[in-house]
Order: structure tokens, then sequence, then C-alpha cells
């Protein structure tokens, strides 16, 4: 039984020339102890399923649309704004993209640590600020005591992701999302971070939702993997099968565009085009508009079907 | 009287001339890619056309009151010049009266040789002349202090902004300098020394408002530059050897244009306001001019009178009111569409 | 900090040496001591009158060198030095009006509008951060946006007429206070209510919209978002994540203008008989008291640099980020 499941997801945007479907119809499930990776090019709208599973979807032009996300037999969707509030940073947790920005400048580490226990009501402000500094401890912070009281910018990039996993840490949720935790760091912090987060997902049974672009990361830590492109999933199914044999064309082109070590010197390949916008994805097979293999049926909507190796793939052509 | 008519056909001329040149920079603009999807923007804001659509009155009427030609009197088989007529004044030619009236009160004092009896829409003021007729000279001047004052601190704003911001070290030290000792004295009182000191005119008006607002736009301009002058633009365009002249006007300032446009649009409502406070202290345009200011300060002790005299308050009140809020959400909406630091928006996906 | 303060004093000493050139240059080279003597003593005045009216005020010595003074004195003996002289030790001599010390009325009058100004201050600066927090937590919708509408209504009218409205409904109409005047003691209140409500209403506007787009700006912060995450709501990240950061601009924006209160309200005194600095100003300049609108600038440019000083040290105390160097 999944922890938490994604079903037929539609989050869309009002615009001023019209609907935006940025997620449309997306559909996946996190495990116990188990990470699963979200990945696609950014405008696929990989983001913004991580908000629709927060409840924090930008008002007032964004808007769930449809679908289902049920957590212990419950539609998150269903619940209450304040009952959706008392769940987040408890239970499920966020990790941003940009630590430089996400914490806020003007108060200290600890003042922001401390208020996420106090909110969900766990004990008193000794009791808690002795639990934060532990949790700085653990995520690797030397001299936890003095950089309770110490403010953002006088933090390093990696030090901020570090304080921001222990934020997200700090009530013990059972989901974790990692909005494409390394991006904004050095490549040498990247991996020290990674791996504190898998040594944080062990020890707390978290189930992780790692949202990326890079598939050097999912093959290390992730256990299953979804593709997603303009909105739609185009291929799912385990890590180690997907990465080994991609059946989709686009997931073939994403792999192929990855620098090899077996070839060196030759041309990388990269996949012609961008991702649409929003505003105006194409009919049918969303990825027609760049997919080399397209034909005259692609202009139909292919649906996500099982494959032989038990991978999920949306193309007409993958038997 | 050759001299009189080259005289009426130049000021007409360069009236048309500002508005013609205004108007050809906008379509110029869009044609341009970007700013045409800047404009449809605000054209789909309905509060941005309705504003725009009552500037466009005004411009109108100003239109009518900057052409004129002159008028002369056959004395002793004589032409003897009286005065300049303007479009306004042909269309709309009220009577005299010889003190007050109050709104819609018919003609009285006419000129017998005069046909047309009609009535003054918004009444008379105490020196008997036509309130409605002077509202609509009031444009004149609003526009003319408003648009000429914008005209001699663009060049001035622009121009030192860019070197301050551009070259930074000596230029920025002394630009800001100067700008600072100026922004030091009060506006009000550096404006009331000015005027003191020119004396009453439009265009000594505008000089002195001229000295007191390049500031601000000089300010802003600096400090735009200065964050362009770092952007990746201007570094890869001075690694291809562009010269210093070359990546100030081809490459920061259409990026700075922006800044530029809204700060002059919300500028001149305050310099519509700023003529009629100075006005009010006697160091405006010289009271012979019929301006809003001039009303506004007219109409002072006409309140506490019985009955009250309150046409003349109202009507300059009414069309200044609606100038300046039409300018302001006007030029909201450009800034709205222009600064996205503004607009209420979520979190991009 | 000490030495930061001292360095920013440094800093302002030139600006200040500026101002006291530009006054010189728009009172003694824009005007003769000709044309001065003429419009204080009349234009029919005799020559003479007016030539012992400028030998005794000091205005018939050379601009910058004369000449026919011994050895320093050659440059010290100068309008210009005088000019500056009197500036810098706040020895602006006698008023052109009634001859009396001006640093005596500028002392006197700095009170009048401090009563008037303060209180003006204080509750213009509450109320419009109070609607500037109302329209931001209740963004996007229709109180915001006929709050934002009504602001731009109010910016759009000039304070001549919030004055002479006022006056009419207040003081015409309703008979509620009197249309000007002032009075020493408690009876002031009578007078100064009206005022202070017009100066506050006038500026409301102006305010309430700038504060609440430094709001909306921070709204859109990525913070904002991880407070929300960590499942605060939404009047705790409104009034302790949001309202501290734009606490910042605002609260030193207002620092700014404390200087000034002393400087009074140039129109608002002038309308309603309060005997401040800014009518003293506005006096001074019909009466062309060059003496004493001199003064007047000049302590508003101190006035001025003492602000933005201040508002230097407000933003280290207030902002973590900033600190001296």
């Amino acid at each position: 039984m999944a922890l938490l499941e994604v079903k037929d997801l539609r989050t869309y945007f009002n615009l001023p020339e019209g609907t935006a479907k940025a997620v449309d119809g997306v559909s996946f499930s996190l495990e116990k102890g188990k990470t699963t990776a979200l990945v696609g090019e950014s405008g696929c709208g990989k983001t913004l399923v991580s908000y629709s599973i927060m409840g924090l979807v930008p008002e007032p032009n964004g808007f769930v649309a449809g679908g289902e996300i049920m957590f212990r037999e419950e539609d998150l969707l269903k619940f209450s704004f304040s009952r959706m509030r008392s769940l987040r940073g408890k239970t499920i947790s966020m990790i941003f993209q940009e630590p430089m920005t996400a914490l806020n400048p003007v108060f200290s580490i600890g003042n922001q640590l401390i208020e996420s226990l106090m909110t969900h009501g766990t004990g008193d402000r000794v009791g808690a600020k002795k639990r934060c500094i532990e949790m700085l401890k653990e995520v690797g912070i030397p001299g936890p005591d003095q950089r309770f009281d110490e403010y953002p910018h006088q933090l390093s990039g990696g030090m901020k992701q570090r304080v921001m996993i222990a934020m997200a840490l700090l009530t013990n949720p059972d989901i974790l999302i990692a909005d494409e935790p390394t991006t904004a760091l050095d490549v040498t912090i990247q991996a020290q971070i990674l791996d504190l987060l898998k040594k944080m997902q062990k020890k707390y049974k978290t189930a992780m939702l790692l949202i990326t672009h890079d598939l050097g990361i999912v093959s290390e830590n992730a256990d299953s993997l979804t593709i997603m492109y303009a909105g739609k999933v185009v291929e799912q199914g385990d890590v180690k099968t997907v990465l080994k044999k991609p059946s989709h064309p686009y997931t073939q082109g994403l792999l192929r565009s990855l620098p090899s070590m077996h070839s060196p010197g030759k041309k990388l390949y990269s996949i012609p085009g961008v991702v649409p916008q929003a505003i105006n994805f194409p009919e049918g097979c969303r990825f027609r508009t760049r997919c080399i293999e397209a034909k005259k049926e692609c202009e139909n909507e292919p649906s996500l079907k099982i494959l032989k190796n038990k991978v999920k793939c949306a193309c007409f052509f993958r038997k | 009287m050759l001299e009189y008519y080259i005289n009426d056909i130049l000021r007409s001329l360069f009236v048309l001339v500002i508005i013609g040149g205004g108007i050809y920079t906008v379509l110029r603009m869009n044609r341009n890619r970007i700013w045409h999807d800047v404009f449809r923007q605000i054209w789909s804001v309905p509060i941005a056309r309705i504003s725009f659509g009552v500037i466009c009155l005004y411009l109108f009427v100003f239109l009518l009151d900057s052409i004129s030609y002159p008028l002369f009197k056959e004395v002793n088989k004589k032409h003897v010049f009286v005065n300049s007529r303007t479009l306004l004044e042909v269309i709309y030619t009220p009577a005299r009266e010889e003190s007050y009236s109050a709104p819609m009160a018919k003609y009285q004092f006419t000129d017998k040789k005069m046909e047309n009896k009609g009535i003054h829409p918004a009444g008379t003021n105490i020196n008997g002349e036509d309130v409605l007729m002077n509202a609509f000279k009031g444009i004149k001047v609003a526009f003319t202090i408003g648009g000429l004052t914008t005209l001699i601190i663009l060049p001035i704003g622009i121009f030192f902004g860019l070197i301050a911001g551009y070259f930074g070290k000596g230029a920025d030290t002394t630009v800001t300098y100067v700008y600072s000792t100026l922004a030091c004295i009060p506006e009000i009182l550096l404006l009331i020394a000015l005027m003191n000191i020119f004396g009453n005119g439009v265009l000594q008006l505008c000089i002195a408002l001229g000295i007191t607002s390049w500031v601000g736009l000089c300010r802003i301009v600096r400090g735009e530059t200065m964050k362009q002058k770092n952007m990746e633009y201007v570094q890869s365009a001075r690694a291809l050897g562009q010269s210093h002249f070359r990546i100030i006007f081809k490459h920061i300032l259409p990026n700075v244009m922006h800044i530029i446009l809204i700060t002059s649009i919300l500028r001149f409502s305050g310099l519509v306001m700023a003529e009629v406070i100075l006005s009010y202290l006697g160091l405006g345009v010289p009271p012979e001019i019929a301006s809003w200011g001039i009303m506004i300060d007219q109409s002072r002790g006409e309140l506490a009178r019985d009955p009250m005299v309150w046409w003349n308050i109202i009507t300059a009140f009414s069309f200044m009111f609606i100038l300046i809020l039409s300018v302001n959400f006007f030029g909201d909406t450009i800034r709205d569409v222009l600064d996205p630091r503004t607009r209420v928006k979520g979190v991009k996906a | 900090m000490k030495t930061y303060i001292l360095r920013r004093i440094l800093y302002a000493l030139p600006v200040i040496f500026g101002v006291m050139l530009i006054t010189f240059v728009l009172f003694f080279y824009l005007t003769t001591p000709e044309t001065i003597a003429r419009q204080i003593l009349g234009e029919k005045a005799k020559k003479e009158v007016i030539q012992s009216w400028i030998h005794m005020k000091g205005l018939d010595k050379p601009y910058f060198f004369n000449t026919e003074a011994p050895g320093i004195r050659k440059v010290t003996d100068t309008l210009f030095i005088d000019h500056i002289w009197s500036l810098v030790t706040f020895q602006f001599g006698n008023s052109y009006q009634d001859d009396k010390p001006i640093m005596n009325k500028i002392i006197t009058r700095a009170g009048p509008s401090l009563t008037f100004t303060l209180p003006v201050f204080i509750m213009g600066l509450f109320l419009s951060i109070s609607f500037s927090l109302i329209f931001a937590f209740f963004r996007a919708t229709y109180i915001d946006k006929y709050g934002t509408f009504l602001c731009v209504l109010g910016m759009s009218i000039v304070i001549m007429i919030y004055i002479i409205g006022f006056q009419w409904l207040f003081s015409i109409k309703l008979k509620l206070f009197p249309i000007s005047g002032w009075a020493e003691g408690t009876d002031k209140v009578r007078f100064i209510l009206l005022p202070i409500f017009v100066g506050v209403i006038a500026g409301l506007g102006g305010s309430i919209r700038f504060y609440r787009t430094i709001m909306i700006e921070e709204t859109t912060k990525d913070y904002v978002r991880t407070a929300r995450s960590k499942g605060l709501n939404e009047s705790l990240v409104l009034f302790k994540h949001i309202l501290k950061n734009a606490m910042i601009p605002i609260l030193t924006n207002a620092v700014m203008a404390i200087p000034f209160l002393f400087m009074g309200a140039l129109l608002t005194e002038n309308f309603f008989g309060i005997p401040g600095l800014g009518s003293f100003a506005v006096e001074a300049l019909f009466s062309n008291d060059f003496p004493s609108i001199k003064a007047v600038i000049y302590i508003g440019a101190i006035l001025y640099q003492i602000g933005l000083i201040l508002t230097d040290i407000s933003y280290a105390l207030v902002d973590p980020r900033v600190v001296f160097e």
C-alpha cells in the first residue's frame, strides 16, 4: 500500500491568454522509506505537482482542476485550509531549490527553526531549542549552538540548504518533497547534500519525492522514476529498468543527451526545440513537435500503457 | 503684419511637431515586437483605455487652443494687431460679463454687434470671464508646463544618469554631488527662490520645475544603469570591443527606457499639481493667463460669500482632477505591465 | 559605529557647502543688492536711501575679492565670506521685515510647526501602515482593488483642494472649528485639529499605495513560500515574516522625514494661520526677506543631511544584513 498516491492530478492556470494546463493528468505514488523521482525539463510542471501536494498552488490564478491525492486513505485535495495547514510542515515537508532566498533574511536561523516546532505544538520553547540544535548537529552544521543565533546571510549556500533540511525534518515528517535541492549549489556540495538527504531518509524512514532534471542524481538516489513532459507523464517505472532501457522517445533523448564516460569525444546529442509554453501545448502527444519518430497518428492522445518490461509508457510505437 | 503671422505659425508648428513626434515615436515603438506586446497588454486593461481616451480628449482641446492666427483691427486704414485667436476661441466664443453670473446664465452684457446669444455653462468669475473657457485655457497651461518641463528634464536626467551609472568613479561622484546638493534643499523652497528670481511666466516656471525635478529622474536612471552595467549583454558588448558611447546609447538606454517612461508619466501629474501650488503663492504663471491654479486661488474667498460662489473652484478642480486621475491610472497600468515587481502574481511554477 | 557616523558627517560637509554656494549664487549673482534694496524700500526710494541701506547691511562689498581692504581682509572682507561665515556660525543676522534676530524667530517658530507636524506624522504613519497591511492581507480581492482605487483618487487631488474643501465643510458649513488662527496654551487644540486632519488625509493615499507595493513585493519572496510550507497560518506569515521585511524600507523612509517635521508644512500652515516655520518661509518670501529665506534653506539642508544619517543608522539597527563598515 502506497503512503501517498497521486491520481490523475490536474493543476491549471488562468492566464489572460486562456487556461494553461500546466499539470494535466499526472499519477504516481510514494512509498515509506523509498524515493520517487520526478524528472523533466524546466517548465514541464514538476514543481507545480509538489505545490499541489502541499496545497500551495499560487492563488488566485492557479487551481487544482481535478484528480486525487490520497494520503492514508484520505484525499488531501478535499482537506479544509486549516487541516491542510496542520499537515504542512508536520507530516509533509518541503525543501526548495534556492537556499539563498528560501530563508527569511531578518530572522535568526533558530527563530525560524523553532517556529516550525511551536506551530505544530510540539513541546515548550526550551525543549524545542534543544531539539533544533540537535537537528542542526545531525545535518552536519559545525558549532550548532552559535549557528542557532546567526542570520541566514552569515551562512554559505550549502550550509543554508542543510538548515533547510534540518527545518524540514524537525517534525519527523512522513513525506519529504525535495524540489531540485542541489541545483543552486556547487558540484562538490551537491554530493554532500544528496548523501545527507539519503542518510536522513534512511534514519527517519521518510518517503521522498525527489524533483530534479538531473538523471545522474536519479540513478544514484531514487527507487522509482516518473518522467514528465509538458504537464503529462510520458514514462514511469523502476529506476534501473527505465534508465537501462528507456522506452519513450523523450526519455531516450534525455539519456542520449547525457555526457558518457564510455564514448569520449563524441558530439553530444540534444533534443531539438524547446518545451512549448503551457498556454499552447500541442494537441495529441505533446512531445510530437520535437519527436524524431512523430507520425500522423501522434495527433491523437496516447495513453499510459504497461509495456512488456513492466514500465508504463505513453507512446503509440512502444509495445 | 507678416511677423505676427510667422509668430503664430511657428508657435502652432512647434506644438504640432511635438505631438506629431510623440505619435510617431509610439507608432515606431509599436513595430518592435516587445513594445507591441506591451501596448497590447496596456490596451487590454479597461481603465487604461478609458484614461487614454480622456487624455486624448484633453490633448485635442490643447491642440485647438495651440493653433492660432493673428487678429487685426483697422484703425485709420492701418492694420493694428489685436491678439492671437486660437481655434478654440473660434469654436467657443462666450461673451464677457461685468461680474459673477451663475452657471447656465444667459449672456447679458453681450456686445450689440455679436449675434450669438448663448449661455455660460459654468458661470462667470469676478471679472466676468466665462469659467468654462478659463478651464479650457487651463488645459493649455497644464500641458505646456507638464510637457515643456518634461522636455527639459528628459535629456538632462537621462544623460547624467547614464554617464554617472555607467562610468562610475569621478563622473558618478560629480553627478551625485550635484544632485544630492540640490535634493538637500527643500523642493518647494528652491522653487520659490527660483521663481522669485526668474519672475512670473510659463517658461520661467518650466525652467524652475526642470531644475528641481531632473534630480529624481537622474537618480533612477543612474541606479538602473548601474544594475544593467553588470548584466551579461553589456559585458559581451564590451568584450566585442564596442565603444562606450555605443554601449550606453545602443544597449543600455533601451533597457532603462521603460523606467524613464514610467517616471515621466507619473511625474507629469506632479508637475500639473506644482503649478497650482505655485500659482497660489503668486509665483506661477502670470495672473492674466487663465490657469487652474489661478482659478483655485481666486476662489479661496468665494466659498465664504453669500450666496456662495462655488462654480469657479468646482470647474477648475474637476478639469484638473479628471486629467491627473487619468494620467495616474494610465501611468499605473504602464508600470504594472512594465515593472513586474508591482504585479500581484504567484510563485512561478 | 562612532567612526561610521563621523565619516557620514564628513561626507555631508561638502554637500552643505554646496548649498551655501547655491544660496549665494541665487541671492547675489542672480539679483543685485540694489534690486533687493529696491524691493525692500520700494521702487520710489531715493538713491541715497538705497545706498545707505546697502551699506548698512554690508551688501556693498565685492563678491569675492576686496581690492580696497588691506592684507588678508582682501579675501575675507567680501560678500562671499560674509555669507559663508554667517551660515557656518548660525549668525543669520536680523530679518528685513522687523529687524529682529532670525535665529530667535526660527526657534520660536519651530514649536507651532511641531505641534502640527508631529501628530500628522505619527497618525499618518500608523494609518498608512495599517491600511497597507489590510490591503496586502486581502491582496487581489475586491477590498484591495477598491482600496487602491480610492488611494489613487486621493492622490490625484491637489492639497489645496483638501484644505479649501475641509475648511469650507468644517468651518463655514458645520462651524465646528475656526477657519484659521492660533492661540497659546490648551486653547490651540481648537485651531490645530482641522489642520492635522487635513494633513493626515491629504498624505494618506500616496503613502498607503507606496507601502502596499512594498508589502506586495515581499509576498512574492521565496521565504514566504518556505514559511507557508512549514504550516504557519496566514496571519503569522503576514504579521511576522512579511511585516518585518517590509518595515525595513518603510521605517527608514519614515526616519528620513523626522528632521523635516521641524520645517513644518508650507501650504497648510499658511492656509490655517499656524505661526510655524513653513509660514515663516512664505512670509519671508513675500517680503523679500532674503536672509530669512537663506537661513530656512540652510537649516532645511542640514536637517536633510541629519535625516540621511539617521536613515543609515536605522537601517543598520533593523536589518541584520547591514553592518557598519
